[in-house]
């Protein structure tokens, strides 16, 4: 345990990139439009996606924190799979921490200063934000945990078979998805898949992904188990 | 004495290039051992396969008399200070030190700091922004502060002025002599370091050519200079590690096995003998074709 | 800083040989005590082991002696021991190479003499 603790100290090293630099994205976006809304009277309701920012940002920041922490863990004789678990320990934090910011500011939007009283719909969105403060944070949650360990697997996959095995990731990525259309086009899948998805809660979604959290960690896990620094 | 450090037959490979053949020795424990040889020889290699950092292809690997590899139990003994140590971004050198005492059992603060301050080695700056000598001089300290009970230095000194080198020799004998330690130090610079290593191990081409005690060594090989029929008939069936004529003389480096007898032979043949440092006897050793490496090997064991 | 130390020869026999000097030149009397192994290994910067390598051999020889605890001391009737040892190897190490010189110079035996009066006269 100590170990894994240790790895945790290791990436919250870097504070600004960890806790400063996202909230800073996505704070920014949140400005530009209440600056916006305000511009507009105040009058329209506005919806915007510029919370995405910030899971964007968590899948960019699960891609490069392999490659800007795994050389250094393992030069300074940290062990692989204390590597993985605390690295996976800080994606669990990290998510589980914004998911209760992200509730805050939610519900402050909706219930406390009505859409920042200029009619913006930022955190506090229709269907993303349906649902009590549980069923909020466990979307919130879930969301950005699978963000940040999709990104830690092309990172794995470079962390252990570099550029060609970025080639062959992509490579398989781009096939799968390609075949899957023309596939569906043909059998003409579509519209079962979308009535699905259309049936499907936030919460739903939320559930479905977790096995590919599952999925992810695993994959990841396996790829560093051999990977060089 | 125990063996801190078990090698028996490591091969690694990559596709059909050998990096390391069938390489077998042993480290015994609180000695400074030399790992000498050429760029590309596989010094690397072998010390990043006793780290778990590379995985070997073939053969056996025991460090603390057990497989490092995702064991804790020998990776928190070990610090590996190398070259192309990398370190996250905006990672400053007090980042660095701290994590040396989260990471290393044995670390001492303290000292790192007053390593820190008699290598200059700013604190505040970050890793990405330090000179090659002082990114070399991080590393020094990471390896001496740690404290490890096997401590490895791979060509620590790239970048460091003489005044560095020279402080890092005194720091190392200094703590090597108050908290006796295995060091593992890789260099091609023999000249300096020769005198601090009371082992060495030879590696070329990916195999062991020499594993001695240093002063063992010393003396064993001589240069002797004559008429090229006396030299010819007197280097018959001793270890010749080198020959050059020049005009009617030659110039052949032998090596003995380490009695007066060789050199009082040349002398009774009235040859003139010059001596032979280290580091030549060295380079003669390290500068042979592929074919004659092995038979090298054999000849001088 | 190093003192100059010959690569080529084992470094311990030059740490014993430097001890020896010193006693031969009067610097280290009988009884007086003689700088550690670590201090030589610092001094001369190299590896303990050697400088220890070195020291032992002159316990050996009976040169030196341990006082427990304290250190390194120079044996009573050492200085006696290393100029009977260094006269006998003076033969060895000047007078046979002087001959074989000689030899290739055409100088006779005669002549030497003469040339061995003529320093002494210098002196």
């Amino acid at each position: 345990m100590n170990r894994i603790a240790n790895v945790l100290v290791m990436h919250s090293r870097d504070k600004f990139s960890l806790f400063a630099l996202p909230w800073t994205i996505v704070g920014s976006s949140f400005v530009i439009n209440l600056f916006i809304a305000l511009l507009l009277g105040g009058k329209t309701a506005i919806y915007t996606g510029g919370l995405s920012s910030i899971y964007i940002f968590t899948l960019v920041a699960g891609s490069i924190i392999v490659g800007g922490t795994f050389p250094f863990a393992v030069g300074f004789g940290v062990r692989r799979r204390d590597y993985f678990l605390g690295t996976l320990t800080l994606a669990v934090a990290i998510s589980a921490a914004w998911a209760i910011l992200l509730l805050l500011l939610s519900l402050i939007e909706a219930d406390v200063i009505k859409n920042w009283g200029v009619g913006l719909h930022f955190f506090h969105l229709p269907y993303f934000s349906n649902g009590s403060a549980v069923e909020q944070f466990w979307v919130y949650f879930v969301a950005m945990l699978f963000m940040f360990l999709l990104g830690l697997v092309p990172g794995s996959v470079y962390q252990r078979y570099r550029r060609t095995g970025m080639y062959v990731l992509f490579g398989a990525v781009g096939l799968v998805v390609s075949v899957f259309s023309l596939v569906s086009a043909y059998w003409d899948w579509w519209g079962t898949i979308f009535g699905w998805f259309a049936r499907q809660t936030a919460i739903d979604l939320a559930w479905w992904t977790v096995p590919l959290i599952a999925l992810c960690a695993l994959a990841s896990y396996t790829l560093l188990r051999r990977a060089t620094a | 004495m125990s063996n801190i450090v078990e090698v028996r037959q490591l091969t690694k490979s990559y596709g059909n290039v050998t990096a390391v053949d069938q390489v077998s020795f042993s480290i015994e424990a609180g000695k400074i051992y030399g790992l000498l040889g050429r760029n590309g020889a596989g010094k690397t290699t072998i010390m990043q396969i006793l780290t778990a950092q590379l995985f070997a292809t073939s053969g056996e690997v025991k460090v603390f008399g057990e497989r490092p590899y995702e064991n804790s139990r020998v990776l928190s003994q070990l610090c590996f200070v190398k070259e192309s140590q990398r370190y996250p971004n905006g990672f400053r050198v007090n980042d660095v030190l701290a994590l040396g005492a989260v990471f290393f059992p044995n670390w001492d603060h303290d000292y790192a700091l007053s390593l820190a301050e008699a290598f200059r080695l700013p604190l505040k700056r970050r890793m990405k922004a330090l000179s090659r000598g002082m990114l070399s001089a991080a590393g020094i300290i990471v390896g001496l502060a740690s404290r490890a009970p096997l401590t490895i230095f791979d060509e620590p000194y790239l970048g460091l002025d003489a005044v560095a080198r020279s402080l890092f020799y005194d720091r190392l004998l200094e703590d090597y002599t108050e908290y006796p330690r295995t060091i593992i130090l890789s260099t091609h610079l023999i000249d300096e370091v020769s005198r601090l290593l009371e082992h060495i191990i030879v590696i070329d081409q990916g195999q062991v050519v020499l594993d001695e005690e240093t002063d063992t060594l010393r003396g064993r090989a001589f240069t002797v200079v004559g008429a090229a029929s006396k030299v010819d008939s007197y280097i018959e069936g001793k270890d010749l590690l080198s020959r050059e004529p020049l005009g009617g003389l030659v110039s052949a480096t032998v090596l003995s096995n380490g009695d007066d007898g060789s050199r009082q032979e040349a002398e009774a043949l009235g040859l003139e003998l010059a001596p032979v440092s280290l580091q030549q006897l060295i380079v003669h050793l390290t500068s042979e074709t592929a074919s004659n490496v092995a038979r090298k090997a054999a000849e001088v064991r | 800083m190093s003192q100059v130390i010959d690569d080529s020869r084992p470094i311990f026999v030059q740490i014993a040989e430097r001890i020896e000097n010193d006693i031969i030149a009067g610097e280290l009397a009988e009884d007086a005590q003689v700088p550690s192994t670590n201090q030589f290994a610092a001094f001369y910067q190299i590896n303990p082991a050697t400088a220890a390598k070195g020291v032992n051999l002159l316990v050996d020889q009976g040169i030196l002696y341990k006082k427990r605890g304290l250190g390194m001391y120079v044996a009573p009737g050492a200085r006696a021991r290393l100029l009977e040892k260094r006269q006998e190897q003076f033969f060895e190490q000047y007078v046979v190479p002087m001959l074989h010189e000689a030899e290739k110079l055409g100088i006779s035996a005669e002549q030497l003499a003469d040339m061995i009066q003529r320093g002494v006269q210098v002196r």
